[in-house]
């Protein structure tokens, strides 16, 4: 049997206690993933009286990373700032959202990504950077995550036959196997005839291996498949990208101002090309009493880079990266009104203090000239802030 | 096989259709959403002699 892509999905939930799995509810249109866990196995090299390199290899450090691109719409978008950043007091009503982010502590996500029948979940997931760039006028987001922890598939640990009600998993990857998996879970066991069983999880149990379920007649030798089912997606909403036409920057000599270029066309500086990085160095926590992988994460310090192509107007710009004057960017991206009112979804996004590393004005034969500036986000003393991110959406805050 | 949708949003679930908060409906076999609670066929014993 083969499996297309195109069937699979994204799945997410915000976890209401750090690092504990929960079943992920909330779906997103993929473009592509890369997450892997990667076990750092090696080869056995101990001495066996044996002349071939190895017999077996041995796993190392458990990791889970990689990333996952999307082109965001204003309400995913907000799950994926909650990777990152810290979102404060979210205010409005269901006819309009606004959920302010700032660089802190993030929350923790259980993501799921369907890979055929089986769904890859991983725990304790947050992201360590976005990327977002306008690629055919629209915006592209790449998310790296980490995270703490995986299930997706395993084996039965001892024989099952005639009624029964609770299951094992073989420890041979963790020793804690049973670690991912929640109530209300549907997992899938493959029976001696061939066929697999859908069983749906009652408990999890502190065993770290053990998991129960109502009563079911089933015959399964050790070491049958189980998997974790994959859900069938429902999306709230599958249109309303964010695209560049709808996009306005302001750049000024203070934030304030910055926010007043870029509340209209007529003010606001006309981008050709523009692309932010906001990362905050994500560290793994080494793996202690947890066999799974990082006992956590942790936001290291925070950092930012703009990359930016604009018309060249005058000597102001190639004048502020010789001199390294201090400009403030406010980026506002429209999005579709709000069923039920006249407020727009929106994503704001304010640099309170910017200043270009490089800014280079390359000659082309019957071509304009562009400055192309490389900038790098500052803290705004002043301003005490350096980013601030604004999310206007029809979901509540509850969600994130 | 029919399911409801327990969360409190419109769905757009892919071979169903668009699903209101609480409505319930027919569904593929094999369904497995956490925003659905699958409908379990209800058992009907007659007793009469």
């Amino acid at each position: 049997m083969t499996y297309l892509g195109s069937n699979s999905y994204l799945g997410l939930k915000v976890e209401a206690v750090e690092n504990t799995p929960v079943i992920p509810n909330a779906f997103c249109p993929l473009i592509s993933e890369s997450i892997k866990t990667n076990i750092n196995y090696t080869a056995d090299r101990r001495m066996k009286g044996i002349d071939f390199k190895s017999d077996d290899l041995l796993p190392g450090n458990k990791m889970h990373e990689g990333d996952i691109v999307v082109y965001p719409d204003a309400d995913n978008l907000g799950h994926f700032l909650n990777m990152l950043m810290e979102k404060g007091s979210t205010t409005g009503s269901a006819t309009g959202y606004t959920h302010p982010f700032t660089f802190g502590t993030a929350k923790s996500y259980t993501i799921e990504i369907q890979k055929g029948p089986y769904a890859q979940r991983f725990y304790g997931v947050k992201a360590k950077q976005i990327q977002g760039i306008f690629e055919d006028q629209k915006l592209k987001l790449t998310i790296s995550v980490k995270a703490v922890g995986q299930f997706s598939g395993g084996q039965l640990k001892a024989a099952l036959s005639g009624s029964v009600t609770e299951l094992k998993l073989s420890s041979a990857f963790t020793s804690s196997p049973n670690k991912g998996l929640v109530v209300g879970d549907t997992i899938c066991l493959q029976l001696d005839s061939g066929s697999y069983q859908d069983i749906v999880l009652t408990s999890v149990n502190a065993d770290l291996e053990t998991v129960g379920f109502e009563a079911l007649s089933i015959t399964a030798a050790a070491n049958n498949l189980i998997y974790l089912k994959a859900q069938t997606p429902s999306y709230t909403s599958l249109g309303g990208i964010l695209t560049q036409g709808n996009t306005l920057v302001g750049v000024a000599a203070t934030s304030a101002l910055a926010d007043t270029a870029a509340a209209s066309k007529a003010t606001a500086t006309s981008m050709y090309d523009f692309s932010f990085t906001l990362n905050n160095n994500l560290f793994d926590a080494p793996s202690t009493g947890n066999n799974q992988g990082p006992v956590k994460l942790i936001e290291q310090v925070k950092e930012a880079q703009l990359s930016i192509s604009r018309i060249f107007e005058d000597v102001s710009q190639h004048v502020s990266w010789l001199n390294s004057i201090k400009q403030a960017l406010t980026m506002i991206i429209t999005g579709n009104t709000i069923s039920g009112g006249t407020t727009k979804e929106s994503l704001t996004i304010k640099f309170h203090k910017v200043k270009p590393m490089t800014n280079d004005e390359p000659l082309e034969v019957d071509s304009i000239i562009f400055d192309r500036q490389e900038m790098e986000a500052l803290y705004d003393s002043s301003d005490a802030e350096s980013i601030e991110i604004s999310l206007v959406n029809k979901t509540a805050g509850t969600s994130y | 096989m029919k399911a409801k949708n327990i969360s409190k949003e419109t769905l757009i679930v892919p071979n169903v259709g668009i699903v209101k908060p609480g409505e319930i409906v027919d569904v593929p076999k094999g369904f497995n959403n956490a925003n659905f609670e699958i409908i379990k066929k209800e058992v009907n014993i007659n007793t009469k002699k």
